[in-house]
């Protein structure tokens, strides 16, 4: 294992105390739950959001809890979902009475442990209601059933600035709603990521070979192949993302392009190279890019493409002023 | 062949969640190896967490002073809030629900645990929207619980229970040919075909260690 850690069974709780202690203008670990994470803002009245699941992904989630930003973020053990007890906790913590949205990649162990925190929440008296995140446009066929990845980012930063313009709980999920249909990814990886806990890769993978379409957790993809080069991986992850998206010469995008933690930024700026060359021959716009480690695999070597098409709602949204570790506006 | 058929108390219970601890702790890695091939490689290392932080919590109970519906709501409560991913909130609903009839009863019998059995398969299938043939632990929990209901009142309740081992082995057996439907699992497609399932596995030792335990009470 090439990892520089101490005790495995320490990760977690380790990683969120140094995350905490550097960020500590932003953010603190709530003293109670170790895996909360709450904003230093969150006296703020307005509708909250929490986001969330497995640790492994850093800086998502807590990188996105700032001013106008998201307001908590519970973390599980590694690529585990948090329990409803933890997810509840932080509910009570932030709500200010205007209630809870809580947004998360669209997994079954999430959606199960962030429903039954919800339904703990609403026995007491919390308006509480959630959108998982379905941006990976590979994952499945059915929009509903896809997982959510680095496309995150755009759902959080639209529903959180609703939030801080002052709109409701219902308003407030409409919008990341529609930043979550304006939104699709997809991703690849050349290597497993190593889980901490157990030493081991979570899936092997010969070296030489890579996997388009495979998910953030090593969730497969298309097929298991030999290493391409990066502007003809790069062009068929873009062909498959344009596939799913209706687009015109007024088109306007947001992209990630995104590193799962082992891929080096030389590599990441090579891949941004042509998908803004695809884009330009489709005539597509790019509004505004973001390039390096956003939403990672801890060890993975790998990246992934999203592309967010702009709306004029979903651009003033993502143009509304932010301030967190990890995104600033 | 015994007549008289056992009675399910708090002891009953500890000593079958203190097997199945210790059973999860050998079987970790294997586990977790069934879940590499199909899944995310912890359920061994997850399941593991909860198992043992219930046996920690378990000499802090009063087992003679709480009701069966107590003891299992916090047996759950502890895997449900330390197991966490899928399996967390599934093997949590399940201990959490079984007592959702008692009251204040400290002993029940048979017929009345395996009903218990049966509230505890409803939470699961609850919990997870699941269907049996979509390769999960309700496929083996769910017609392994029906065998045992429906042969509640045979006089040999040990070779029933020992039937419905059998049951669970079948079932476990039949979910490998499964293609999965359900958790990271579908996203595999036909290759998760001729897996084993993790949470098929883990709930077939605690069916096992369920059955091996009341068979022992005389």
């Amino acid at each position: 294992m090439r990892r520089l850690i101490n005790d495995g069974q320490n990760v977690v709780n380790e990683w969120i105390e140094g995350y905490t202690s550097a960020f500590n203008e932003y953010v603190e670990q709530d003293p109670d739950n170790p895996g909360v994470i709450l904003g230093k803002h969150i006296a703020d009245k307005h509708v909250k959001i929490i986001i969330g699941g497995g640790s492994g992904h850093e800086p998502l989630f807590p990188g996105y809890i700032g001013k106008n930003l998201a307001d908590a973020s519970v973390a599980g053990n590694i690529n585990t979902s948090p329990s409803p007890q933890a997810v509840y906790e932080a509910i009570k913590k932030v709500d200010t009475g205007e209630g809870v949205l809580m947004l998360y990649g669209n997994y079954s162990g999430d959606c199960m442990n962030f429903d039954m925190a919800a339904e703990m929440a609403e026995d007491e008296g919390h308006k509480v209601d959630s959108l998982p995140i379905t941006d990976d446009v590979f994952s499945a066929k059915n929009v509903s059933d896809r997982r959510g990845v680095a496309g995150d980012l755009i759902v959080i930063k639209a529903a959180a600035a609703a939030a801080a313009q002052g709109k409701n709980l219902a308003e407030v999920k409409a919008a990341a709603e529609m930043a979550n249909r304006q939104t699709h990814s997809m991703g690849m990886a050349l290597s497993s990521e190593t889980n901490p806990l157990t030493g081991k890769e979570v899936f092997t993978m010969e070296e030489g070979d890579m996997e388009i379409g495979m998910g953030i957790h090593g969730e497969p993809g298309i097929k298991r192949e030999k290493l391409k080069s990066a502007d003809e991986v790069v062009s068929e992850m873009t062909d498959y993302i344009l596939a799913d998206m209706k687009t015109d010469e007024n088109t306007q995008v947001y992209v990630i392009l995104n590193g799962l933690g082992g891929l080096p930024l030389m590599d990441q700026f090579i891949c941004y190279r042509k998908l803004a060359q695809i884009l330009q021959e489709h005539k597509i716009k790019v509004y505004h890019a973001l390039v390096g480690n956003y939403a990672t695999s801890m060890d993975m070597i790998g990246m992934s493409i999203t592309l967010a098409q702009l709306t004029p709602e979903l651009q003033e949204l993502l143009d509304f002023p932010c301030d967190a570790p990890y995104w600033r506006v | 062949m015994s007549t008289e058929t056992p009675t399910i108390n708090n002891q009953i219970i500890q000593t079958i969640v203190t097997q199945m601890a210790e059973k999860i702790h050998q079987e970790k890695d294997y586990l977790t190896e069934l879940d590499s091939a199909i899944g995310d490689a912890d359920h061994g290392v997850n399941m593991d967490i909860g198992f043992q932080a219930v046996l920690q919590q378990l000499p802090q109970w009063d087992l003679d002073q709480l009701t069966l519906k107590a003891l299992v709501k916090k047996i759950g409560f502890t895997l449900l809030d330390k197991i966490g991913g899928a399996s967390g909130p599934l093997y949590g609903s399940f201990f959490m629900q079984l007592g959702k009839d008692l009251t204040d009863e400290k002993t029940v019998d048979l017929p009345t645990f395996y009903q218990m059995l049966n509230n505890g398969t409803a939470a699961i299938e609850k919990r997870g929207k699941v269907a049996l043939e979509e390769k999960t632990m309700f496929d083996v929990l769910q017609p392994t619980v029906k065998y045992l209901i429906d042969h509640e009142a045979e006089p040999d309740y040990q070779q029933t229970l020992t039937n419905a081992q059998k049951v669970a082995q079948e079932a476990f057996d039949h979910t490998t040919t499964l293609f999965p439907k359900k958790g990271r699992a579908a996203r595999l497609g036909e290759k998760g075909v001729d897996k084993a399932d993790p949470g098929s596995a883990s709930i077939k030792f605690l069916i096992n260690i369920i059955c091996d335990t009341l068979k022992d009470q005389k």
